[in-house]
């Protein structure tokens, strides 16, 4: 315990030194302008596909969506459009019936969004059915529970988040590996009683609070008390071990910082893709629910939009179980090449 | 206390060894020296010795036990000083010292008389980045011996220092080895190897050529030899002769007929001649 505080203290003051504290805290700020000026509070998505499937006894709805050349959006029944619609995030959907009719959604479009279904589902009832059923006929499927309706701006927080949580990761961790690296002093490490997992926790531990400030900085000025922060601090620091652990773990493999430019970069774009889906909901790939970035983002989301129905939702426990696996890997990679590189 | 039997290195994408079968024995409170030029495996055996390279071929014990069956707390025992200075250069050269000394379990030196003793009391608050070369090196001095070890490593510890400093350092060198610290101290100055070590080895090209105390090494391969200085083509030269050698007496005619002599001086040989005389390599 008392190397391992006597490391942790040393990181603290090194991370100090180096200005860390310093501009996360000029960052987080800049973000909170950022969030508050710069982004406008209403930009609408352009969102996934629209599918239809035709419950009517006339089927007329369906013939006229064949004819104008969307066969490919008309699915077979009403099972086949909401398994279409939930797996694929973004797209919505419209079934037709013989009285009124149903519409598909995520959860998360906007007011706009919805108006245009209802008037489009409308717009088929009085041309094919004569008849002027009322808004009241028209029912509304939200596929996620129904999310507090928040404004653009504040919904990039949580990518701002996660983006700025994988900097001080890949950034500032390996940045004080480099230096120790440079410097020799890592090898003086070496030589003394203390261990890998010792040097590894306090790098961690480090990266950890680095995210917190951050994360409250950002939340409490641009979110204010319309959050939940135990929920906020779980996810941060959860998401912050994860990728502090990759960023220690690819530092293994470089000696200094210019080598170590193109596997940032590299790394930094797998981790960016999920980001994507902010602003293409669509936007899916097999694999994407375990690029860490993306439980994360999506995590946070739900926690800004108060989507999280128990304690934590399951995009938490895919951090956990990321977590469970990366801590050992990069215990291993630390004992078998701090220093030796 | 340290046995090395049979050792051998060699670099990943090296063709030869660096090290190769070296073999010898250290006993408690011996200061051993490991002497030969840059290049020779002299580090590269002391990182084997301290853990940070794998015995890849050979025996490396401590106390007869196999460096690789050491734990942890080996390094609670052993005290290394690098030939370059490695610190932390954006801590003071007092917190370099005190969060190296909170990384061992055992009783530690003060931080303080530590620097003290080593001449950097007026500087203990600078950054280290701040130190010159040879402040650097004392406080890895320093650092090495903070955890009052029972073994000793040192690299090169005078390189960089003035006289005095370095003259305070071999008297804390030698008050180590009275408490009984074994000491193995590589260097390729054959003074201090000459003036602090019980015995010595000669390392050349990742070999030992001979081992032995310093006054045995002189009476088995100090012969008689000659130190001269002359004049060349309006330049200034050094060369030794050892003149019971028949090319030496060769060479030693050569230069007494075709140049202009400054000085001759005869004497035993230093630990630096027979160096030489034994691997035809000087000292650099």
């Amino acid at each position: 315990m008392k190397r391992l505080m006597n490391t942790v203290k040393l990181d603290f003051i090194l991370a100090n030194r180096n200005f860390f504290f310093l501009i996360m805290i000029g960052v987080a700020f800049g973000y909170v302008l950022t969030v508050n000026f710069l982004i406008p509070e209403n930009l609408e998505f352009q969102g996934g596909g629209k599918y239809f499937t035709d419950e009517s006894s006339q089927k007329k709805p369906s013939l006229y969506i064949k004819l104008s050349g969307n066969a490919n959006m008309l699915l077979e029944s009403e099972e086949e459009l909401l398994n279409t619609v939930d797996s694929e995030k973004g797209s919505m959907g419209i079934i037709f019936r013989d009285e009124g009719g149903e519409i598909i959604i995520q959860g998360y479009e906007s007011q706009k969004t919805i108006n245009n279904l209802k008037a489009a589902l409308f717009a088929y009832q009085n041309m094919f059915m004569n008849n002027s059923a009322a808004n009241k006929d028209i029912q509304i499927e939200y596929l996620s529970e129904i999310s507090d309706k928040i404004s653009f701006n504040r919904k990039i927080i949580p990518m701002m988040m996660a983006t700025d949580i994988l900097l001080i990761a890949l950034m500032f961790i390996p940045v004080m590996v480099f230096q120790e690296k440079k410097e020799g002093s890592i090898t003086a490490y070496r030589v003394t009683s203390a261990t890998p997992f010792q040097y590894m926790l306090s790098k961690i531990l480090v990266g950890m609070v680095l995210s917190i400030i951050f994360s409250f900085i950002f939340i409490i000025f641009t979110m204010g008390s319309d959050v939940d922060y135990l929920k906020i601090t779980f996810y941060t620091l959860v998401s912050s071990i994860i990728l502090s652990c990759i960023g220690l773990i690819i530092a293994q493999y470089f000696s200094s910082i210019s080598e170590f430019m193109v596997p940032f970069f590299a790394v930094s774009m797998v981790f960016f893709l999920p980001v994507l889906k902010i602003f293409s909901p669509s936007f899916h790939f097999t694999g994407m629910e375990f690029i860490p970035s993306f439980p994360i983002m999506i995590g946070m989301d739900d926690i800004i939009t108060n989507r999280v129905t128990g304690f934590f939702n399951d995009k938490f426990w895919i951090l956990i179980i990321e977590m469970i696996f990366i801590l050992p890997i990069t215990h291993l990679t630390l004992k078998k090449f701090l220093v030796k590189k | 206390m340290i046995e090395v039997e049979g050792l051998f290195h060699k670099y990943k994408g090296n063709d030869s060894y660096s090290v190769k079968d070296v073999n010898f024995k250290i006993e408690k409170g011996e200061i051993y020296g490991f002497l030969g030029p840059s290049g020779a495996g002299k580090s590269t055996v002391q990182k084997i010795l301290c853990g940070l390279l794998d015995v890849q071929q050979g025996i490396v014990k401590f106390d007869g036990k196999s460096i690789k069956s050491q734990r942890k707390d080996f390094y609670e025992k052993i005290g290394v000083s690098f030939e370059f200075p490695n610190l932390y250069e954006k801590l003071t050269g007092y917190e370099n010292l005190n969060f190296f000394r909170g990384l061992f379990k055992k009783e530690t030196e003060d931080p303080k008389m530590l620097l003290e003793r080593v001449g950097l009391a007026d500087s203990m608050n600078k950054k280290v980045r701040e130190y010159s070369k040879g402040m650097k090196q004392r406080l890895v001095f320093a650092r090495s011996i903070i955890n009052k070890p029972d073994i000793l490593f040192l690299d090169e510890p005078l390189s960089g220092l003035d006289p005095t400093t370095a003259k305070q350092i071999k008297k804390i060198i030698s008050e180590r080895k009275k408490e009984g610290t074994t000491i193995f101290l590589t260097t390729h100055n054959m003074f201090v190897a000459d003036e602090l070590c019980d015995r010595v080895a000669f390392i050349n090209e990742g070999a030992i050529v001979a081992s032995d105390t310093p006054k045995k090494l002189k009476l088995k391969f100090g012969n008689s030899s000659i130190k001269i200085e002359y004049k060349k083509d309006g330049r200034k030269f050094e060369a030794i002769f050892f003149i019971d050698v028949d090319d030496e007496k060769e060479r030693f005619k050569k230069i007494i007929d075709k140049s202009e002599i400054i000085t001759i001086h005869s004497g035993e040989a230093s630990l630096e001649e027979i160096f030489i005389k034994l691997t035809g390599r000087e000292l650099i």
